[in-house]
């Protein structure tokens, strides 16, 4: 038994460390990890093919790998370039305006797409719109990033833990507007003056080129009109059905399936082009993730934990959902917030079969795990992707950066979370 | 004519010297007429590859290494004039930090290794060298019309009766 636990522990750990690390490759570490907790496992009997086949969590892994292919077929239509221009133009070159405009539509589009590539397509027009204007890109780029991740935390497909957490707890597209996107509202507010504080010197200036912004010609940016009405209809749809999961039954990962395979059928896209766009390292190391820690759980060592952790829940079930709030949003700001979240998901689990009320505790650690993200550079995927595309420009973000930003904004966010966790915690 | 690179090539060749700066390298080609500078050491071995292509993209703003097309950019505004911060820096990048590999081929290679080095490598102008010392150039157009040339030779002339 001991040696169980410490072995699974101990695989499990040295993973843990070496993606913290981010000398490698997360994928390859993560599969590398995965390979190794089996090969324990079978030998000293804690783990089995079966259990590990049994620890992926198909569900998360299909809606994600849906919505991909719907953001996928989207993203080559030109609609995010035109969206960003669009709705840039109305600002009118006032650099509050356009970062409250660019931060709001980044918002909306990863309430309902995956965070990356919402950033992805967004963040190279700000930098654009920008140096056009002869502004800083770097709030803009810090800015769309962080409340990208502020706001996915309001839906169920909006980050990457939401969905493995409404997978777990069986939670619907509609629960998660119930409970978590009035306080994610509140605290998106609170994070939009927290960076127009802490950019004030940077917003103050007025630029001098405001016709140029004028000139850009948003239409010029659409490709495919006719594959953008199309991919647009579908994706309405797939939400549409999100919200009538009460009534329909129907899980979300079946959900943006069907909804990829419409999209497909109905686009008839270049199949291997698209599926390019995929990101299958994400969805691999999901994967792996998924049977590593279903190699510690099956081992009992998270069992143990959550026995450790029973009678200090049971005493206080708010203060531990705090607890958690804090806990997770320090851990994800250090570590990439998803395998936290994997880790964390057993461990409820078990807590729940001891008789716990755990309903609360998973609201506590989305809204930790999600804004806990916007510390560092390495919080979240989002962050990722801005400090990198502003690598390739004159400003890159350096990590004190992004630091004397986003720490500010986590402060702020999970203050929020906290004051109104408490105060909503009989309803959640 | 001989179908060897070496009697078709440039012997009057541009090139610039590794310890020079990027602004250099913009003024000689603001000069000359012509697109890839070969840089050489003091001795004139051939170290590497500069081009147009790439000393004019250091003037270029930086959304044009992010974004996927500009179509929809009809004034540059702010970045239309170059920028004097930009002036400033040009002066001390070395040319040693913005080269490519020094693709190359002997003085007697044949036409067709010269032609088939520049279409797989994708280069605009092949430097010749001589035991590494760089003894000419030849443009893709030399090197094609050379090419044409020889293999045109090749055709039967119909035979006067």
């Amino acid at each position: 038994m001991l040696q169980n636990y410490f072995v699974s522990g101990a695989i499990f750990l040295i993973t843990f460390i070496a993606i913290l690390r981010d000398r490698v490759d997360r994928t390859i570490l993560a599969m590398a990890g995965a390979g190794a907790m089996l090969v324990a496992g079978l030998l000293l009997g804690f783990y089995s093919e079966e259990a590990a086949l049994d620890a992926v969590d198909f569900a998360t892994l299909g809606l994600l790998l849906g919505m991909m292919v719907l953001v996928a077929l989207l993203a080559s239509t030109g609609f995010f370039q035109y969206l960003a221009i669009y709705t840039a133009k109305l600002s009118r070159g006032d650099p509050w305006t356009l970062l409250l405009i660019l931060g709001s539509i980044t918002t909306v589009l990863s309430m309902f797409l995956d965070n990356v590539t919402t950033i992805v397509l967004i963040a190279p027009v700000s930098i654009l719109i920008a140096e056009i204007l002869g502004i800083s890109p770097v709030p803009f780029l810090i800015s769309e990033a962080l409340l990208s991740n502020t706001g996915g935390v309001a839906t169920l497909v909006g980050d990457p833990p939401n969905i493995l957490i409404g997978s777990a707890a069986n939670f619907s597209f509609n629960d998660f507007l119930v409970r978590l996107a009035p306080i994610v509202l509140v605290a998106w507010v609170a994070a939009v003056f927290t960076l127009r504080f802490l950019f004030r010197k940077e917003l103050s200036k007025r630029p001098k080129n405001v016709a140029a912004l004028a000139h850009l010609d948003e239409k010029e940016a659409i490709h495919d009109r006719k594959r953008l009405i199309r991919v647009l209809v579908v994706m309405a749809i797939v939400i549409l059905f999100f919200f009538l999961h009460t009534v329909l039954y129907l899980a979300p990962a079946v959900v943006a399936l069907l909804g990829a395979a419409v999209a497909f059928l109905w686009v008839q896209p270049d199949v291997d082009h698209t599926l390019k766009e995929i990101e299958w390292s994400t969805l691999l190391f999901f994967a792996a993730l998924f049977v590593l820690v279903g190699g510690v759980n099956a081992s009992g060592l998270l069992n143990e934990l959550a026995n450790a952790l029973t009678g200090l829940t049971q005493t206080n079930l708010l203060l531990s959902g705090l607890a958690l709030i804090w806990g997770a949003a320090i851990l994800s700001a250090v570590v990439d917030n998803i395998p936290f979240t994997i880790v964390m998901i057993p461990v409820i689990q078990s807590l729940g079969a001891q008789g716990v009320d755990i309903t609360p505790l998973w609201w506590a650690l989305a809204l930790g795990a999600g804004f806990g993200g916007n510390a560092t550079p390495i919080g979240s995927t989002a962050n990722v992707i801005a400090v990198k595309l502003s690598e390739r420009t004159r400003s890159p973000i350096s990590t004190q950066r992004w630091l004397r930003t986003g720490l500010p904004v986590m402060f702020v966010t999970c203050l929020v979370a906290t004051v109104l966790y408490a105060l909503t915690f009989s309803f959640m | 004519m001989s179908r060897t690179i070496g009697s078709w090539m440039k012997t009057e060749v541009v090139s610039i010297g590794a310890d020079a700066t990027l602004l250099d390298a913009a003024r000689l080609l603001a000069q000359k007429k012509v697109g890839t500078l070969p840089v050489v050491d003091k001795a004139g071995h051939l170290i590497g590859l500069t081009s147009m292509r790439k000393i004019v993209r250091f003037f270029l703003p930086d959304f044009i290494n992010v974004v996927e097309d500009v179509d929809f950019v009809l004034d540059f505004g702010a970045i239309d004039i170059p920028s004097p911060i930009d002036i400033k820096k040009a002066e001390k990048i070395k040319i040693s930090e913005m080269m490519d590999e020094p693709e190359s081929v002997e003085k007697d290679s044949s036409l067709m290794r010269a032609l088939a080095i520049m279409v797989t490598r994708d280069i605009l102008d092949l430097p010749v060298v001589h035991k590494g010392i760089l003894v000419g150039i030849a443009s893709r157009v030399d090197i094609g019309r050379a090419f044409l040339h020889s293999w045109l030779d090749e055709i039967p002339k119909p035979k006067k009766k």
